[in-house]
């Protein structure tokens, strides 16, 4: 049943509308693919093979009247559990919200179904977002395909290793700090966050509401950005979502003639792995081999982008979690029969590790006495955080360096150091904080003992400037293949 | 910020939990004490940073037009029902949300 090349998402649907494949097929595949690699990933909260069969039956009979049919038809994919499918489970890998169903669906999952995609598993997540290994689950670790004993990253742990594992062309994942791009760059993906309100949030369960993004990942950047576009465009049930309708694609810039990058030196660090600085300097000079030019640029502020990040991040967490209270989702605790033991006692069983540990942090820098020398002061350096990309977009049209400071590192690695495991995002909390649109894709791999782990480069754009990531992303793809390297898992489903 | 007495650190950590909400016991207590200290320790870089008249930044980038953020008209829709808004309830009655008596001592 399995034994069919994997095909990709643009592939995959014209496959269904030219009728050489069904949507029925593709689910089956997908689903018993899911199930083969089920127990070595743990990359999978839920299915919904029941639903997944039942809109493939529709989908076919809708093409066999002849029916116009959406950019995604049949294209199986996976949600993060964060994201809402009406009747669905989606508890954030969290305690506090086992057995939450939400009770409708959100913009961009609908206007994912109504392109024709069918959502069959909600994947595996560091609880409610926070993490950047897959270890802070409530309901277990996500391995990564490329080395089952190492993390795929964190925190859209299960996306990346459903997509990376070959069970599904595309999935969804959030990127709050990072939390798609270094994943992706672990695993061997395109991972896309875009310009802060490109893609509405409505139905996404919030952590920190001005850096929060839905960001999905693929093999290649072609499938990224069709699935970015089918989910953009302006959302009125979102007040933050973007007032202009989705963006159209920029041709590939062909010659790059002309195409300024910039390189931050920043980014580049003594402290950087040698073989991903190698990695990323060698796909920097095959792309000035194609016409681009090679701008050295400052992000001179960059170093606070960690601290500003968690400042700022656990506090809007602190105030978005604060709804788990055992009254209206997920189970309760009764403490000692009052109202707010109740809470007290809910939130403490309710919560991971983790999770407590940034509600406290974020509590405690909203507290009288420290709120202006930590969340005012973070918001002040957010700005020169900014001012600085602002600065060196002056002189260049995309910056470029690694998405990830390390490849994929040994589950265990970091789990009893929280500061440790927050500089695994020290390359990617700058965009997010920054609003802007950035893409994690393959550049190389590096050896580590017996096994191969996948290099990712990092693309960031001006703010609205998606396309022109995307286009610089694809045109990248035509001159490397590293993006058609299948993980030892993949390889394994697909013979 | 960073503090170095264990019993200051727990006492952070212990009123800090009662602003969040969160029951914790005396020996995640001093874990977590300890851990806190460790992270506010790391990130005391920001205080370095002369700030001063710099504006915050309190969410993405702000297109000029008139629309961002622009409110819908006041019109009444069709919105969640209720029966669908209490499924997910630990406690409901068909109409509300049930929860422990706020007034008067434990029922």
């Amino acid at each position: 049943m399995s034994a069919a090349p994997l095909k990709g998402v643009v592939e995959g649907a014209a496959a269904l509308r030219a009728g050489r494949t069904s949507a029925l097929a593709e689910a089956e595949r997908a689903l018993e693919r899911l199930e083969r690699t089920r127990g070595a990933l743990n990359a999978v909260l839920a299915v919904d093979r029941a639903g997944a069969l039942e809109r493939a039956r529709a989908l076919d009979a809708r093409r066999a009247r002849g029916e116009a049919l959406g950019e995604l038809a049949g294209v199986p994919f996976a949600l993060k559990a964060n994201m809402c499918l009406s009747g669905v489970e989606a508890n954030c890998a969290s305690r506090v919200l086992a057995g939450y169903a939400p009770p409708y669906t959100a913009t961009f999952v609908q206007r994912l179904l109504d392109a024709g995609a069918n959502p069959i598993a909600i994947a595996n997540m560091d609880e409610f977002a926070m993490g950047s290994s897959g270890e802070n689950s409530a309901y277990g670790t996500t391995k990564n395909p490329w080395d089952v004993a190492r993390t795929p990253g964190g925190s859209s742990s299960g996306s990346a290793a459903l997509v990376a594992a070959g069970v599904v062309p595309f999935a969804l994942g959030s990127d709050t700090g990072g939390s798609v791009r270094q994943p992706a760059a672990l695993t061997n993906l395109a991972g896309y966050k875009p310009t802060y309100g490109r893609i509405s949030r409505y139905g996404l369960i919030a952590f920190a509401s001005s850096l929060d993004q839905v960001s999905p990942f693929a093999r290649s950047v072609a499938d990224v950005e069709l699935v970015t576009r089918v989910m953009s465009g302006h959302d009125e049930r979102d007040t933050t979502s973007l007032p202009e309708p989705a963006f159209a694609a920029e041709p590939e810039p062909a010659a790059l003639a002309g195409l300024r990058i910039g390189v931050p030196r920043e980014y580049f660090p003594a402290t950087l792995d040698a073989a991903v600085r190698a990695r990323c300097e060698a796909a920097l000079a095959e792309l000035e081999r194609g016409g681009a030019r090679l701008v050295p640029v400052s992000l001179p502020h960059s170093e606070h982008a960690i601290a500003t990040y968690y400042v700022v991040a656990t506090a809007e967490a602190s105030s978005n979690l604060a709804r788990y209270d055992g009254v209206r989702y997920g189970p309760r605790r009764d403490g000692d029969g009052s109202l707010q033991s109740m809470y007290a006692a809910t939130r403490a069983q309710g919560f991971g590790d983790e999770v407590k540990r940034r509600i406290l942090l974020g509590t405690y820098v909203l507290s009288s006495g420290y709120y202006d020398a930590w969340y005012r002061r973070a918001l002040k350096v957010r700005t020169l955080l900014l001012r600085d990309f602002e600065r060196a977009f002056e002189r260049c049209d995309i910056v470029a360096g690694p998405t990830s400071p390390t490849a994929a590192f040994k589950l265990g690695e970091k789990t009893d150091d929280p500061v440790a495991m927050y500089l695994s995002d020290v390359l990617t909390v700058p965009a997010s904080l920054a609003g802007l649109p950035a893409l994690s894709l393959p550049c190389g791999f590096l050896d580590a003992g017996s096994n191969r782990l996948p290099v990712g480069l990092q693309l960031i754009g001006p703010a609205r400037a998606d396309a022109r990531v995307l286009a610089l992303g694809r045109r990248y793809q035509q001159l490397s293949s590293f993006h058609t390297e299948l993980s030892p898992l993949a390889r394994e489903v697909a013979a | 910020m960073s503090n170095p007495d264990p019993s200051a650190e727990r006492e952070l950590v212990h009123k800090t939990a009662a602003l969040a909400r969160l029951s914790i016991g005396a020996a995640e207590e001093a874990r977590l004490g300890a851990q806190f200290a460790r992270i506010l320790g790391a990130f005391h870089s920001l205080s370095e940073l002369n700030v001063e008249g710099v504006p915050e930044t309190t969410g993405g980038p702000r297109p000029a037009s008139a629309a961002f953020g622009r409110l819908r008209a006041d019109e009444p829709r069709a919105s969640l029902e209720r029966a669908a808004a209490l499924v997910n309830a630990p406690q409901q009655d068909g109409e509300f949300y049930v929860v422990p008596k706020t007034v008067g001592g434990p029922s």
